[in-house]
């Protein structure tokens, strides 16, 4: 039956719009993955490398997997460098950075949304415009504040600068303008403070956009080298990225501490993948709507 | 009057009316004092820098032996460093390569994972380098690339290629560190332009195929043009963090080999952090500052020309 039909259907070659057709799906979907592959690869090469012996990374050629699973890397990592330190002052520069930039932006954004007050509209555009300043022009003269302050190897040295999220407080002056002003008046009518329904009302109402803004400043400030760099003389106030970045430059003797240094790099950047991985789409609307990175 | 007879009446609307007189006051108050952190802030870390970073260009100055007034001179000699006027060559050469490499590849994943199956999966993935930091990709690809045993020499060796000295070679390096940051940013264009994409109104497509529109046409006639305010807000982007680029090349090279990789701002750090000379450091920003402006001040002006604002 089924032979009878296939032998009476006429065949005839395909038109080159219909291989198109049946073929432009198959093209995208294997540049995707062809893509995603090549994102992933480096990342899997490194937490699979960082299980390696430095002799088994060096063969030729390569293998995938470790000829033997080692956690010694692991190990090696608190021993080559203070890395426990390290990631000390990158939790803590990252808090203090987080919860000062959220309230200091908050503040301004929330007035810059609710507040008539003279000269409003000029000084939000004026803080706006700094965003287009390159921050290479104010980095020196404001490496030299820090150290007249007396700041250079302080947390606060470290964390107070980055406070100031220009971005943050456009965002959140967003938001607070899509709350209803009628609640706001019957606080107010009752006889609330400013500040009051600042903390009160405005805020808790605020939560998504709070952490929206706190995670682009957390991860802005988990993963940046240059502040640091210039701040942190001293090996004991290096962040994550500082010291891998100083060990990675002393090329003579870390080449061969070549697993130590991937498991280093794989376990400085795992909190930020981790909060990521659940927190998804916050990050990925903030920088989405922030632009430049 | 009216105000403080309906706020007798009792109407909230009203009553608030009533307040506001005597709230003008105070909001003034309030207002700058809620905005009085930032203000400090942005005093201390962005206007006084800023003012400061100006004079010191005028002036021979470390933060411990030197201050002298000395005019241009800065300015002057920056003309004739052939180191710095090498930076920015290598700055050129890497923007070539990645400003339209990005452009493409982020246009090119965001149109193939618009409509497949597992789109929020890959967009997941194509995103982590975003949020990892520059660092961290940095010492990864650096020993990804690896003249023996890394990662990119070792998938040529499986189609029988024997890769070069990818950071160790002049001619290579450049082109390398480029790839990397084409690479790390990826996730970050393609989510932007899938967001630009969504905006595009299906009718349209459909209405191009009744009338026997190929794919390709309605990608060159419909996606593209509609498409034209995000691609300009990349190439704004990528025309000011050309200049700006550091952590890659400070970690993978260095700046080298043989200054094949040095960056306008490696250089800067260099200047100010290793030689201490913060004048003549501080004489490169504001050459810094004054290409982003320019070029930044073309590229809107020329908008005009291709940029296409009403839908």
């Amino acid at each position: 039956m089924t032979a009878e039909r296939i032998a009476n259907a006429q065949y005839r070659l395909p038109t080159l719009a219909e291989v198109r057709n049946q073929l432009f799906p198959v093209i995208k979907y294997a540049l995707v993955v062809a893509g995603g592959i090549g994102t992933a690869l480096p990342f899997i090469w490194m937490v699979l490398s960082s299980f390696k012996t430095n002799a088994d990374i060096g063969r030729i050629p390569m293998h995938w997997f470790p000829t033997e699973w080692i956690p010694q890397n692991y190990a090696k990592v608190f021993e080559i460098m203070p890395f426990a330190r390290f990631y000390l002052n990158s939790i803590i520069v990252g808090v203090l950075t987080t919860l000062g930039a959220l309230l200091i932006c908050s503040m301004a954004a929330y007035a810059f949304a609710r507040i008539r007050f003279i000269g409003r509209d000029i000084m939000f555009m004026l803080i706006l415009a700094t965003i287009m300043i390159p921050w290479w022009v104010t980095l020196i003269p404001a490496y030299l504040v820090i150290r007249q302050l007396g700041w250079l190897n302080t947390y606060q040295g470290l964390a107070v600068p980055g406070m100031l999220n220009i971005m943050g407080i456009f965002l959140l002056r967003q938001f607070f303008r899509t709350i209803p002003p009628d609640i706001e008046d019957a606080a107010f009518v009752d006889g609330a403070s400013r500040l009051q329904i600042y903390s009160r009302i405005v805020l808790p109402m605020a939560k998504p956009a709070l952490l929206t803004v706190g995670l682009m400043t957390l991860m802005g400030s988990w993963n940046s080298l240059v502040w640091p760099l210039v701040i942190s003389q001293h090996e004991s106030m290096r962040t994550l990225p500082l010291g891998l970045a100083v060990l990675a430059n002393l090329a003579g003797w870390v080449r061969h501490e070549t697993g130590a240094l991937l498991a280093a790099t794989f376990l400085s950047i795992l909190p930020i993948v981790v909060i990521y991985m659940f927190l998804q789409q916050y990050f990925i609307r903030g920088l989405a709507l922030s632009g430049l990175k | 009057m009216s105000g403080t007879a309906s706020a007798k009446s009792g109407g909230l609307a009203a009553r608030v009316r009533a307040r506001i007189p005597e709230t003008t006051r105070r909001d003034n108050i309030a207002g700058w004092l809620f905005i009085a952190p930032v203000l400090l802030w942005i005093t201390v870390f962005t206007a006084y820098p800023l003012i400061s970073s100006l004079f010191l260009s005028f002036r021979e100055w470390d933060p411990l032996f030197t201050d002298k007034y000395v005019g241009l001179a800065n300015y002057a000699e920056l003309m004739e460093d052939k180191i710095f006027l090498l930076a920015y060559r290598n700055a050129l050469v890497y923007a070539a390569i990645t400003i339209p490499l990005g452009l493409v590849w982020g246009m090119s994943v965001a149109l193939a994972v618009q409509h497949i199956r597992g789109r929020a999966f890959f967009r997941a993935l194509y995103f982590l380098p975003t949020v990892t930091s520059s660092v961290a990709i940095a010492v990864v690809w650096s020993f990804a690339y690896n003249q023996d045993y890394g990662l990119v020499n070792s998938l040529l060796r499986y189609v029988g290629v024997e890769g070069p000295n990818w950071l160790g070679h002049t001619q290579w390096a450049l082109l390398s560190i480029s790839l990397v940051v084409v690479w790390a940013g990826t996730g970050f264009w393609m989510i932007v332009f899938l967001a630009g994409l969504l905006d595009i109104p299906q009718e349209y497509y459909d209405a191009a195929k009744v009338d026997g529109a190929t794919g390709w046409q309605s990608l060159l006639r419909i996606t593209l043009p509609l498409m034209s305010p995000t691609i300009f807000y990349y190439i704004t982007n990528a025309l000011i963090t050309v200049w700006i680029q550091f952590e890659i090349p400070f970690v993978m090279t260095g700046g080298g080999p043989a200054n094949a990789t040095l960056m306008p701002a490696l250089l800067l750090y260099d200047e100010a952090w290793d030689r201490f000379k913060m004048g003549y450091a501080s004489a490169m920003a504001w050459v810094m500052a004054l290409v982003i402006f320019v070029i930044t001040a073309l590229h809107f002006s020329l908008s005009r020309r291709w940029v296409n604002y009403d839908r």
